[in-house]
C-alpha cells in the first residue's frame, strides 16, 4: 500500500517528536531507578516508570489490566527488576529493545480455547434486562444480540478475546474473556461526551477526534413542549446559535442566526443539510424522525460547504433501525394555549375621553370648533377578542416502528402535529411519513435509503401588511360600534359607522388556505473494496409543490368587488432538486496515527416554476358564483405571479483527518465550488479550512500529575477556515436580460430587466480557539469557545443613482465581522437513586459593519413594504462601526412640558406643550430627518439558556428556560406611522353613518396610552398630548408619531421556556402488558416570561433576516403562546 | 488484492462518469433572454415594452397633483394632512423620480436599437424611434415641471450626470419633439404616438415656456385638424364616455390603453371604489363649487362635466368608471382598463386661448365653452373681462376640465398663482420637487432650495 506523500511527511514529523532522545539500548534494562508507588493504576505506575527511566513501554490493549490498583516501592533497583516485581502476578513477558520495553502476553497453551460464552445484560441502574444489547467479538465479525430476557450467548475461540457489548444509549464496555464462561453485564445509561459521534459535513467523527466547534442535539433527549420544529430545539440549548420564534402564526418557521449575523442581504440564515441533502430552508420534519442535529459553528467545521457556508450548517440526521427486537415507539401529546401577555384597548369610555381631548387641542390650536361625534348606543366592542379564541389546540401524534436483523434495518414513522392560533380560523397541521432503510448487500456492499414525504395545510389570515392587516385593524376599530348590524348583516366600513374594515367580517369571509406537499428521497451506496476504503456514490431528490389558494366569499365587502384582489386566486409553485455525490474515504493507521481522508464530488440542480391565476371579481357578475372554489373559464381570468428560477452547483472537496495518540488531532478540509450563477470564467471559489486539537489529558506527563484526579478531559483546539455565500446574487446575475410580459394594447412586449452583474463570492474567514474539559469523569462538562469572523465582499444590493434606468444593483460592497465568546456547562449535580442534571450556556456575540460601498460611512435602509412599518421612510441604518440592524431613529429625550420650552421652528410648525421633545442633535433648533441617530440594534448582546432536570425514582422534572439581552424591537403596532394604537387622535377619517351623514372618527388607541398621555405640566414625560391630526406641518406621519425611540423598546427577557414533569409507569407493571416503557407527562410551554417588553412577546420580528428594513418590527402579529400540554410516550 | 483493485478501478471509472458534470453550470432563465441575444425583429417587441413602461410611469403619479393641488381630500378611511407639503425623504417623491427615469432609459435604449440600424433602420423602425423621443420628451416634461433642473440623459448610462439648468431641459424637451414630428406618422389611432400627438405636447411645452406663438400654432394645428378627427364631445355622456375602455372619442389625441391585464393600473380603486374605502375624494370644496354656475360679468349655468365627473355621493369621483350604476355615468363594461388620456383636444382650446390672450382668445373660448355648457358665456362677454379675470376664468375651467387628471397644480405653479393653494401659507419653496434625498446622496446632485 502505497501513502500519499503529504502522509507520509506527517507521519514522520510526529514521529520524530515523540521518539525524541533515544538512549542506548543495553543501558535499559539495568537502569536504575528508585519509586514509590501507593494505590495508583497500574497504567499510572508503568507510565510513571517510563518518566523516570525515559524506556517506552509497548503493549497490546487488554493485555494488562491498567486500571487495577497496584502499590509499589523501589531503591536503587534495576528496571528489569522494578518490572518483574511490578509485573508479577500477570500472564507477561517482558522484551527490551531499543529504548522500547516490549510487555507481552505468555503464550500458554491452555490460552487457546473454544466454547460457548453466556450471560445477561441488565441496566445497571433500573436492573431490567436489555433487549436487543449487540455482542461482538473485539476484531472479529461474529456478533449476536441479546434476546427478550437479556440474555446472548457467543462462541469464543480464544482466551484473549475480548466481548464488546453496545447498545444506543448506553456507554459501551468491553469485558476480556479470559477463562470465564459466563460474563453477565450491567450497562451504564449515558454515553460518555467524548465518545459521542457527531456528525460533521459527509461523515460522522467521535467527538473526541474534533478539532473544530460543532454543537449537538438529541431530540429525544430535548423537552419538546408545543413545539413542532426541531430547528426551535437550539433555542437556549447551544451555544452561538440564537434562534428566535418571530410570530405565534401557526407554522410560522424561526428565526436562526448562527454566530451573528454574518450577512446582511439575506443569506443569514444557515444551510440545513438533512440526511445529506442540502437546503436553503429546513424542510417540514417529525421531529421524532430527528436522531440529531449538529451545528457547525466555526468555519473549519463547515467550510466542506463552500460557498453557502458563512452563517453556519445545521445538519440533520434521521433515525435509523437497530439490530434487535422490533421496537414500537408511541408518543403523543394535547393541549391548550392561551396568550400570556395581552394588549388591553381602550373601553369606549376611555376611547371617548381621549378623542375629546385630541379634539379639544386642535381646536385650540387652530381655532376651529370640531366636536367629536359620539354615537346614540355605545355597543362596547372589544374587537381584538371577537376574532381571537379562547384558547387554542395543540396536538400532536407520532409513530415509529424501528427493528432490523444482522444485514438489514428498518425505521419507519408516521407523525401528525396541529395547531391552533389564537386568531379564529387560523390553524396548522403536519403530516410526515419516513422509511430508513439500510441494507448490507454482501461484504463489499451497504445499501442506504431514506425516503420521506411531508404534507402540511395552514390556515392563514392576512395579518402581515400583504392586505387586510386583520389584528392591526381590529386593535384601531371604534370600541363603541358591534361587528353587526340589527339585520345580522356585517357591518361595513365607509358605510355603518366604523372606520376599518369589519375584522369580524375580513377572518371569516376570507379563505386563505395552503398547502405543501414535499417528498426527500436518498439512496447511497457504500462500496467496501478494500479494507478501510469507501467509496459512496448518492443520488437524493427533493420535491415541493406549494398550493396557495384564496378565496373571498361575496360577503368580503372589503375585497370581492375590486378587480385586482380577485374573488379565487391560486398559485402553484413547483420546487425540485436534485444532489449527485461520490466520496471516497480511506480510514487507516500507522502506529498510532490514525488518519482518515476523504475526497467527493457533488452535483446539484435546483429548479423553481410558478404559475398563478386569479378571477375577477363578483361585481358585475365578472365572476361567476361564491360557490366555486377553484378558477374556472370565463373572462375575467388573470396572471398572477409567474416565475421561473433555478440555479446549479458543482463541488470538488476534501479532508483529511488526522489523529495521533489520542493526543494531537489535526483536521483539513478543501472545498472548491463552481456556481451557475457566475460567468465560466470566474464560476470556482476555493474554500480552505483547519484545525488542530490537543488532547491534554492523554499526555503521560498531565496522567501523572495531581490534576489528572479532577480533570479527566482536556481538549485545546484551534482552528482558521474561509467559508462563502452568493445568496445575495441572483440566479442569472451574470447576464443582461431582457424580459417578457410587458404587454402593450394586447401586444407582447419586451423590457431591460437586468444589468449583467460583475459579482463574486462573499469570503468569510473565521478564527476559533476552543477548549472541552471533563471534570471528576464526565460529572461536569465544560465547553468554551472565542471567535473572530469577518466577512468581506459583503453582497448587497447596492442603490444606484435613478438615472442608471435601475434604482440598485447587487454589489459586493463593504465587510464586517462576528467576534463572540460562548461558554457551556453541565453537570450532573446529584447521582444516585435522586439525580440532578443541569446544564447552562451563554452566547456574547458582538457584529459590526467595517464598511461599506464607495467610501460611504452609512447608508438608511430604505423602507419596504406597508409604511405603517416604519413610517416609510426607513428605520434602520448600516452604519460602520455599528452592527447589522442598527436603529436609525430620532431620538426621544421628553415631552415639552411648556410651550416656551418649544423652540421656535418647532413651534411654527404646530408644535406645543405635550409633544415629544426629540434630541436635536445638528442644532439647527428644528427636527428633521437629519437629527436621526444609531438607537440600538435588534441583535441581543448576548442570549443563552438554563436546563435543570432531576428525576427520582419513577418521576423526572425538567425546566428549561433561556434568555436575550442587549436586543431592541421596534414596536410599530403603537405607530411610528400615521396609525398604531398610540396614535391619540393623528389618526382618523370620515365615516358615513347609517344615516348617510358623514362624520370624522378616530382610530382606537391602547388601554395604557389612553390613560398615561400627557395632559398639561408634569403628567407625562414619555407620552405625548392628544391631539387631531392636522396640526403639524412638514411631518408625513404627524409629529409625535415619527419613527422615533418612542416606539423602540428593549427586548431582553427571561423565558422559563418548558416545565415539564414526567411520570415513568414501573417495568414491572408494564411487563405484563409486554410494555417496555411508558411514560406520562404534564408540560407547560412558555411559562413565564420576565421582560419590560410590553407587547406580545419581545422576540417577534415582521421579517427574518437582520440586514432587511423590518427586522426587529414587532407589527403585533398573533402572539406565540402559553401551553398546557398532556401527554404520554409509550415503548414496546 | 489484485481482484481488490480491479474491483476499485472499475468502481472509479464509474463515479468517473458520474462526475462529469461541470457543464450543467449554464443554465438561462426560462422567462426572460439575454440582451446579447436581441435581434433587429425584437425592436416592436422592445416599442411595445416601452408602452407598457410608459403606462407604469404615468400612473404613478396620476392623481399628484390633484392632492397637492387641494382638489383631493383623504377617502372613506384614509386622511389627508397638508397635502402641499414635502420632504426629500417621501417615498413617493422618490418614487416618481425613479419611475421617470427607468422611462427614460427605457426610451433611450430603444432609440440606441433603431440607432445602430443606421441607414439601414425602415421608416417603421424610424418611427418607433420617433414614439420614444416623444416619450422620453413627455418624462422629461414631467420631470422639469416638478424638479426643476434635473440631469438630462440621452443614452443608457451608468455614470452619474448632474443636473442641467431648467432651460437646458426645456430645450432638450423640444428638441426631442422637433425631432420627433419627422419620423412618427399621422394619426390614425389615439392608442399609438401620432405627429398629431407630439404637436399637442409641443403647444404644452411651448405654453409652459412662454413662447405663446408656437404655442397658439401647435395647438391650432389639432383644434383645425382638417381629417376630422378631432373633436370636442357636446354632452355629459360623451364627455364621460371618453374615460371608458375601448371608446374612440374624438377628443382622444392621444392615450395609453392601459388594457394589460398582467399589469393593472387602477383608477377606480384610488377614487371610485367598489368597496367601502379608497385614499381619495373630491375635498368638500371642490366637490360643492367646482361646477357651479356663475353670474356676471360672465354668465355660465349647466356645466354637462359635473354629472360626468361627481354623484349625488360626495365621496366619488365617478369620472373613472367602477362598472357600477350611479357610480358612472358611461357604462364602462372593464374598468379596470379606464385608459391613460395624455393629451385631449379640450386641452388644445385652453392652450390657444391662453396664449392668445383674452380679446383674441374669446372666441377660441366661446366655441370650446358651448360644447361644456348649457348657457355658455359669449365671446364677447369674455372679450370684456380684465387680463386677471381672464386668467381666473382660464384657470377655473382647465380645473373644471382636467379635475383628477393630473394637471391642477402645475397650472397654478405656471401661472404663478399661489393664492389659489390655502395651504401653502407662503412656503413657496414647494413649488419646486425636493430632489428624493436617496438620489441626491448617491449622485451629489444640488438639492432645490427650501429643503
Amino acid at each position: 500500500m502505497k501513502y500519499s506523500t503529504l502522509i507520509t511527511v506527517i507521519i514522520v514529523i510526529l514521529n520524530t517528536l515523540s521518539y525524541a532522545e533515544p538512549v542506548k539500548a543495553q543501558s535499559i534494562a539495568d537502569q536504575i531507578i528508585s519509586l514509590k508507588l501507593k494505590h495508583v493504576t497500574l497504567e499510572n505506575a508503568l507510565s510513571q516508570i517510563e518518566n523516570k527511566s525515559r524506556c517506552k513501554f509497548v503493549y497490546g490493549e487488554y493485555v494488562l489490566p491498567l486500571a487495577e490498583l497496584v502499590s509499589l516501592k523501589v531503591n536503587n533497583q534495576s528496571l528489569n527488576n522494578t518490572l518483574v516485581r511490578l509485573l508479577k502476578g500477570y500472564p507477561v513477558n517482558i522484551e527490551y529493545s531499543g529504548n522500547y520495553v516490549l510487555i507481552k502476553p505468555k503464550k500458554a497453551a491452555s490460552a487457546k480455547r473454544s466454547g460457548i460464552i453466556t450471560g445477561t445484560v441488565i441496566d445497571a441502574t433500573t436492573g431490567e434486562s436489555l433487549v436487543g444489547v449487540t455482542v461482538t467479538i473485539k476484531g472479529g465479525n461474529q456478533s449476536t444480540i441479546t434476546n427478550a430476557r437479556g440474555e446472548y450467548s457467543v462462541n469464543v475461540v480464544s482466551e484473549d478475546a475480548v466481548l464488546v457489548f453496545s447498545y444506543i444509549g448506553y456507554t459501551i464496555k468491553e469485558i476480556p474473556v479470559g477463562t470465564q464462561s459466563r460474563i453477565d453485564v450491567k450497562l451504564f445509561a449515558g454515553v460518555s461526551a467524548l465518545n459521542q459521534v457527531v456528525v460533521v459535513g459527509y461523515g460522522s467523527q467521535k467527538k473526541q477526534d474534533i478539532s473544530s466547534s460543532i454543537a449537538s442535539i438529541k431530540p429525544d433527549k430535548v423537552d419538546k413542549g408545543a413545539t413542532n420544529d426541531p430547528v426551535k430545539f437550539l433555542q437556549g440549548r447551544v451555544t452561538g446559535v440564537n434562534v428566535l420564534t418571530p410570530s405565534g402564526i401557526p407554522g410560522a418557521k424561526p428565526i436562526v442566526l448562527v454566530r451573528g449575523t454574518g450577512s446582511i442581504s439575506g443569506a443569514s440564515s444557515p444551510l440545513y443539510v438533512i440526511d445529506g441533502v442540502p437546503f436553503e430552508t429546513a424542510p417540514n420534519l417529525n421531529p421524532d424522525d430527528v436522531e440529531s442535529i449538529d451545528v457547525l459553528k466555526d468555519a473549519a467545521a463547515s467550510a466542506i460547504y463552500g460557498s453557502r457556508a458563512n452563517s453556519g450548517v445545521v445538519i440533520i440526521t434521521t433515525k435509523s433501525g437497530k439490530e434487535g427486537k422490533t421496537q414500537v415507539n408511541v408518543t403523543a401529546h394535547t393541549g391548550t394555549g392561551r396568550i400570556y401577555n395581552d394588549i388591553p384597548m381602550a373601553s369606549a369610555a376611555q376611547y371617548t375621553a381621549v378623542m375629546q381631548d385630541a379634539v379639544k387641542n386642535y381646536n385650540i390650536q387652530k381655532g376651529t370648533s370640531l366636536t367629536l361625534y359620539v354615537p346614540p348606543v355605545i355597543q362596547e366592542t372589544n374587537w381584538v377578542k371577537l376574532i381571537s379564541r379562547e384558547s387554542a389546540v395543540n396536538n400532536s401524534a407520532a409513530i415509529d416502528i424501528s427493528g432490523g436483523n444482522k444485514n438489514t434495518n428498518v425505521f419507519t414513522s408516521f407523525g401528525y402535529f396541529g395547531q391552533q392560533g389564537i386568531l379564529k380560523n387560523s390553524n396548522y397541521n403536519q403530516y410526515n411519513y419516513r422509511l430508513n432503510l439500510n441494507h448490507t448487500i454482501s461484504k463489499y456492499f451497504t445499501l442506504h435509503t431514506n425516503l420521506s414525504g411531508s404534507y402540511t395545510a395552514q390556515r392563514l389570515l392576512e395579518e402581515g401588511n400583504v392586505g387586510l392587516k386583520v389584528l392591526y385593524t381590529a386593535r384601531e376599530e371604534q370600541p363603541w360600534y358591534g361587528p353587526y348590524n340589527a339585520d345580522g348583516s356585517y357591518a361595513v366600513n365607509g358605510v355603518n359607522g366604523i372606520i376599518r374594515h369589519n375584522p369580524v367580517m375580513l377572518i371569516n369571509e376570507e379563505i386563505w388556505k395552503t398547502n405543501t406537499t414535499e417528498g426527500i428521497g436518498r439512496i447511497s451506496l457504500d462500496i467496501t473494496p478494500i479494507k478501510g476504503l469507501t467509496y459512496t456514490p448518492s443520488v437524493s431528490a427533493f420535491g415541493s409543490l406549494f398550493n396557495n389558494n384564496k378565496k373571498l366569499t361575496d360577503k368580503m365587502v372589503a375585497r370581492n368587488v375590486t378587480a385586482g384582489n380577485g374573488a379565487i386566486l391560486q398559485d402553484r409553485n413547483l420546487a425540485y432538486r436534485y444532489v449527485v455525490d461520490n466520496i471516497l474515504n480511506y480510514k487507516n493507521s500507522i502506529g498510532k496515527l490514525n488518519y482518515n481522508v476523504l475526497a467527493g464530488h457533488s452535483y446539484e440542480k435546483y429548479t423553481n416554476d410558478q404559475l398563478g391565476v386569479y378571477s375577477s371579481n363578483y361585481a358585475n357578475a365578472a365572476y361567476p358564483s361564491a360557490n366555486l372554489n377553484s378558477v374556472n373559464a370565463g373572462t375575467n381570468i388573470y396572471p398572477d405571479a409567474v416565475s421561473y428560477d433555478s440555479y446549479a452547483l458543482e463541488s470538488y472537496f476534501g479532508r483529511l483527518t488526522l489523529d495521533y495518540d489520542n493526543r494531537y488531532i489535526l483536521n483539513a478540509s478543501l472545498r472548491t465550488d463552481g456556481s451557475s450563477r457566475f460567468s465560466s470564467s470566474k464560476r470556482y471559489g476555493t474554500f480552505p479550512s483547519v484545525s488542530v486539537g490537543w488532547q491534554v489529558m492523554n499526555e503521560s506527563f498531565m496522567k501523572n500529575s495531581p490534576l489528572a484526579n479532577t480533570l479527566s478531559q482536556l481538549k485545546l483546539r484551534t482552528s482558521y477556515g474561509v467559508t462563502g455565500s452568493l445568496a445575495g446574487i441572483g440566479n442569472y446575475a451574470n447576464q443582461s436580460l431582457v424580459s417578457g410580459g410587458n404587454s402593450y394594447n394586447n401586444q407582447g412586449g419586451l423590457v431591460i430587466t437586468q444589468n449583467a452583474q460583475n459579482l463574486t463570492w462573499e469570503k468569510a474567514g473565521q478564527f476559533d480557539v476552543g477548549i472541552d474539559a471533563e471534570l471528576w469523569n464526565g460529572r461536569v462538562g465544560f465547553t468554551t469557545d472565542y471567535f473572530y469572523q469577518k466577512t468581506t465582499n459583503l453582497l448587497y444590493n447596492k442603490p444606484v443613482y435613478a438615472t442608471t434606468g435601475f434604482t440598485s444593483v447587487a454589489a459586493n460592497i463593504g465587510a464586517l465581522n462576528n467576534k463572540g465568546l460562548e461558554l457551556s456547562l453541565n453537570a450532573k449535580i446529584l447521582t444516585g437513586e435522586f439525580k440532578w442534571d443541569a446544564s447552562a450556556n451563554i452566547t456574547f456575540v458582538k457584529n459590526k459593519l467595517l464598511s461599506l460601498y464607495d467610501g460611504s460611512q452609512q447608508y438608511i435602509i430604505p423602507a419596504t413594504g406597508s409604511s405603517l412599518l416604519g413610517g416609510g421612510t426607513g428605520i434602520h441604518a448600516l452604519i460602520n462601526g455599528e452592527p447589522i440592524s442598527a436603529f436609525y431613529l430620532l431620538k426621544q429625550t421628553g415631552i415639552y412640558q411648556q410651550d416656551n420650552e418649544v423652540p421656535a421652528k418647532l413651534y411654527a410648525k404646530g408644535v406645543r406643550a405635550g409633544d415629544i421633545k426629540y434630541d436635536d442633535i445638528n442644532g439647527d433648533g428644528d427636527i428633521t430627518a437629519a437629527d436621526r441617530q444609531y438607537a440600538g440594534k435588534a441583535t441581543p448582546d448576548y442570549y443563552g439558556g438554563f436546563t435543570n432536570n432531576v428525576s427520582y425514582k419513577g418521576f423526572d422534572l425538567s425546566v428549561f428556560a433561556q434568555y436575550s439581552v442587549g436586543a431592541k424591537v421596534y414596536a410599530s403596532y403603537k405607530g411610528g406611522s400615521p396609525e398604531g394604537i398610540e396614535s391619540l387622535g393623528n389618526a382618523f377619517s370620515t365615516a358615513t353613518l347609517n344615516d348617510g351623514s358623514k362624520t370624522e372618527q378616530f382610530y382606537n388607541v391602547d388601554a395604557y396610552a389612553a390613560t398615561h398621555y400627557w395632559t398639561g405640566p408634569g403628567t407625562s414625560n414619555f407620552m405625548p398630548r392628544a391631539v387631531r391630526g392636522g396640526v403639524f406641518t412638514g411631518y408625513t406621519n404627524g409629529y409625535n408619531q415619527e419613527p422615533s425611540t418612542h416606539f423602540l423598546e428593549s427586548g431582553s427577557y427571561l423565558r422559563l421556556k418548558t416545565v415539564t414533569l414526567g411520570y415513568n409507569i414501573p417495568p414491572a407493571v408494564l411487563k405484563r402488558y409486554h410494555i417496555s416503557a411508558l411514560k406520562i407527562f404534564a408540560s407547560v410551554d412558555n411559562l413565564y416570561t420576565f421582560t419590560r417588553y410590553d407587547g406580545y412577546d419581545p422576540e417577534q420580528s415582521y421579517v427574518t433576516n437582520p440586514g432587511d428594513s423590518n427586522y426587529g418590527v414587532d407589527f403585533g402579529l398573533q402572539s406565540a403562546l402559553r401551553t398546557i400540554l398532556f401527554g404520554f410516550n409509550l415503548k414496546f | 488484492m489484485m481482484k481488490n483493485l480491479k474491483r476499485l478501478m472499475i468502481l472509479s471509472c464509474l463515479g468517473i462518469t458520474i462526475w462529469s458534470c461541470s457543464k450543467q453550470l449554464d443554465l438561462s432563465p426560462q422567462n426572460a433572454i439575454p440582451v446579447s441575444s436581441l435581434g433587429v425583429n425584437d425592436i416592436p417587441q422592445l416599442r411595445t415594452g416601452l408602452y407598457a413602461t410608459m403606462e407604469d410611469v404615468l400612473f404613478n403619479f396620476w392623481f399628484d397633483f390633484d392632492k397637492r393641488g387641494e382638489n383631493l381630500t383623504g377617502g372613506p378611511g384614509y386622511n389627508v394632512v397638508d397635502p402641499v407639503s414635502m420632504n426629500a425623504s417621501d417615498a413617493d417623491i422618490t418614487s416618481y423620480w425613479r419611475g421617470c427615469y427607468k422611462g427614460i432609459n427605457t426610451a433611450n435604449i430603444l432609440i440606441q436599437n433603431v440607432n445602430n440600424l443606421g441607414a439601414g433602420a425602415t421608416t417603421t423602425q424610424l418611427s418607433y424611434k420617433g414614439e420614444a423621443l416623444y416619450f422620453r420628451a413627455l418624462i422629461y416634461y414631467d420631470l422639469v415641471i416638478r424638479y426643476g433642473g434635473v440631469p438630462i440623459l440621452l443614452k443608457s448610462s451608468t455614470d452619474a450626470v448632474q443636473r442641467s439648468s431648467e432651460a437646458q431641459v426645456w430645450a432638450q424637451i423640444k428638441s426631442d419633439l422637433i425631432a420627433a414630428r419627422s419620423l412618427v406618422s399621422a394619426f390614425s389611432n389615439n392608442l399609438y404616438v401620432s405627429d398629431q400627438a407630439v404637436k399637442a405636447l409641443m403647444a404644452r411645452v411651448y405654453l409652459a415656456t412662454g413662447d405663446n406663438a408656437n404655442a397658439i400654432t401647435y395647438a391650432d394645428s389639432l383644434i383645425n385638424y382638417s381629417s376630422g378627427k378631432f373633436a370636442l364631445s357636446t354632452d355629459s355622456m360623451s364627455y364621460s364616455s371618453m374615460f371608458t375602455a375601448g371608446q374612440a372619442s374624438k377628443e382622444i389625441i392621444f392615450a395609453l390603453a392601459n388594457n394589460s391585464t398582467a399589469s393593472t393600473h387602477s383608477f377606480l380603486s384610488q377614487v371610485n371604489d367598489t368597496k367601502a374605502t379608497w385614499p381619495y375624494s373630491p375635498a368638500m370644496f371642490t366637490y360643492k363649487n367646482l361646477y357651479s354656475d356663475a353670474s356676471a360679468p360672465l354668465i355660465k349655468t349647466g356645466d354637462k362635466r359635473k354629472a360626468a365627473v361627481f354623484s349625488a355621493d360626495p365621496t366619488r369621483i365617478i369620472k373613472f368608471p367602477n362598472g357600477k350604476t350611479g357610480q358612472q355615468l358611461a357604462v364602462s363594461p372593464t374598468p379596470i382598463a379606464t385608459p391613460i388620456i395624455i393629451s385631449r383636444l379640450a386641452e388644445m382650446y385652453l392652450i390657444k386661448a391662453e396664449a392668445q390672450g383674452a380679446s383674441a382668445g374669446s372666441v377660441t373660448l366661446a366655441s370650446y365653452l358651448t360644447n361644456r355648457y348649457k348657457l355658455a358665456p359669449t365671446a364677447a362677454s369674455i372679450a370684456a373681462l380684465t387680463a386677471s379675470q381672464y386668467q381666473d376664468m382660464i384657470l377655473n375651467e382647465s380645473r373644471r376640465e382636467f379635475f383628477g387628471e393630473g394637471h391642477w397644480w402645475y397650472d397654478i405653479k405656471r401661472t404663478g398663482r399661489t393664492d389659489l393653494l390655502t395651504t401653502l401659507n407662503g412656503r413657496t419653496y414647494l413649488l419646486y420637487y425636493p430632489i428624493p434625498q436617496t438620489e441626491k446622496d448617491l449622485a451629489g446632485y444640488t438639492q432645490n432650495p427650501g429643503y
